[in-house]
């Protein structure tokens, strides 16, 4: 089924939106739970949180990609639940948040505060400059948590290809938060 | 405090303010655009096995034939397209016309360039009375991207096709020059006036009106936002040229 019409089932209030969400992207939706958690018990529980939040969602909000909605709130569901528990593992999202101190902008001031929405856009514009292969990299890197060898199988790359890939991306993007003025 | 401690001390300082920035930069990543996270999503490679075999010299030299020749052709209809929509438009406002008729918008600073757009929007009114569409009948899923606009008083739609360099322009110059933000005032003005999207052909739709953000789905809806942006100049004489 198309997006617009499991969509159109969340609006209609049809008792087959949540399936036919699950259908299309559970797994995805678990995946991505799964590397921010390594929890099986806990990224299942994300999942059934996020298609509570969609039905709640919609109507008002009707996504063109929902997909890429879902995710977004799975992804925020599990950060929020990862820190909560206070959880340090090796792996997940420790290992990643570490790799992004590598973009933090030389002279970068902690205790200013950053306009709601001006990262994201300053990473959106990073984001539409690059070509699609390094820009697909980046996001299922950093926002869908992949692990490297993953990336790399997806992709059909070598490892040691996805891991330069990603440290010149955030070398790109670094340089681009000093251009936009995120230092001093 | 000895200073070998102090040290120790400023470095677990530096150390901890990294890393909150490098977690707020990770939590931002979560809000990037939908269509980002939508292509990465269905990132795959091809098999071996089924990659295209190196073209041949003379094959190469063939495609960037048909591509040139293509292009061109996409030139010339373009240029008489433009023609055929221009035909009797005329600006016979002043450029600070609809800036009297808002009230006096003058601190926003972006008079210029509203005006600009909406004097070309209403020139064309006539001539592209052919191109009206019902929110029901708008080709959103066809591949075609397009420019949509809406005049206020009208309940239906226009839209023109865009070319995909056309396209491309658009959006690059919608990402790189962060229009200004209206005050609650002149947003209210704007509002009752022209409302423009580009539609990529897949279903989205992005307002130039509009900021990036994840409760601004696609940051556009065809039926009805409140302005956040005044477009930026360079977005504007773009588009102008494109409608004129």
């Amino acid at each position: 089924m198309e997006d617009h019409q499991i969509v159109e089932l969340y609006w209609q209030r049809s008792e087959n939106a949540i399936g036919e969400t699950s259908q299309k992207y559970g797994k995805m939706l678990k995946s991505l739970s799964f590397s921010l958690l390594s929890s099986t018990e806990d990224a299942e529980e994300c999942v059934n949180d996020t298609y509570l939040e969609a039905w709640n969602s919609m109507p008002e909000d009707r996504p063109s990609y929902l997909g890429a909605y879902l995710a977004k709130i799975i992804r925020c569901l599990s950060i929020s639940r990862f820190r909560s528990s206070h959880r340090l593992k090796r792996g997940g999202m420790g290992n990643i948040t570490e790799e992004l101190t590598d973009c933090i902008p030389d002279g970068f001031d902690p205790q200013r505060d950053y306009e709601s929405g001006e990262l994201r856009q300053t990473i959106n514009r990073f984001l539409f400059e690059l070509s699609e292969e390094k820009r697909r990299i980046f996001v299922r890197r950093y926002f869908y948590s992949d692990s490297i060898p993953d990336i790399a199988r997806r992709m059909d790359l070598s490892v040691s290809k996805v891991k330069t890939t990603l440290f010149r991306l955030r070398a790109e993007l670094k340089e681009q938060l000093e251009k936009e003025g995120f230092s001093l | 405090m000895s200073r070998k401690s102090h040290m120790g001390h400023v470095n677990r300082m530096d150390h901890e303010n990294r890393k909150r920035f490098a977690e707020y930069l990770f939590d931002e990543i979560g809000l990037i655009d939908d269509r980002y996270i939508a292509q990465a999503e269905f990132a795959y490679a091809p098999s071996s096995s089924a990659r295209p075999a190196k073209p041949s010299w003379s094959s190469r030299r063939i495609l960037i034939t048909a591509v040139t020749l293509s292009l061109l052709l996409a030139c010339i209809l373009s240029v008489f397209v433009g023609n055929q929509l221009q035909k009797g438009a005329k600006e016979d406002a002043a450029p600070t016309a609809p800036m009297e008729s808002m009230g006096n918008n003058s601190a926003d600073n972006a008079g210029a360039s509203r005006s600009t757009v909406s004097l070309r929007l209403q020139a064309l009114r006539a001539e592209t009375e052919h191109l009206r569409l019902s929110a029901d009948s708008l080709p959103l899923f066809d591949g075609t991207p397009r420019i949509i606009w809406k005049y206020s008083d009208e309940s239906g739609y226009r839209a023109m096709a865009l070319s995909e360099q056309e396209k491309n322009q658009l959006l690059t110059l919608l990402f790189q020059n962060k229009g200004s933000r209206l005050s609650p005032e002149t947003a209210e003005a704007v509002k009752s006036l022209d409302g423009i999207w580009i539609a990529l052909g897949d279903g989205s739709v992005i307002s130039p009106c509009l900021e990036q953000s994840a409760g601004n789905v696609g940051f556009g809806s065809l039926f009805e936002y409140d302005p956040e942006l005044e477009p930026s100049s360079a977005f504007t004489e773009y588009l102008c040229d494109i409608l004129s």
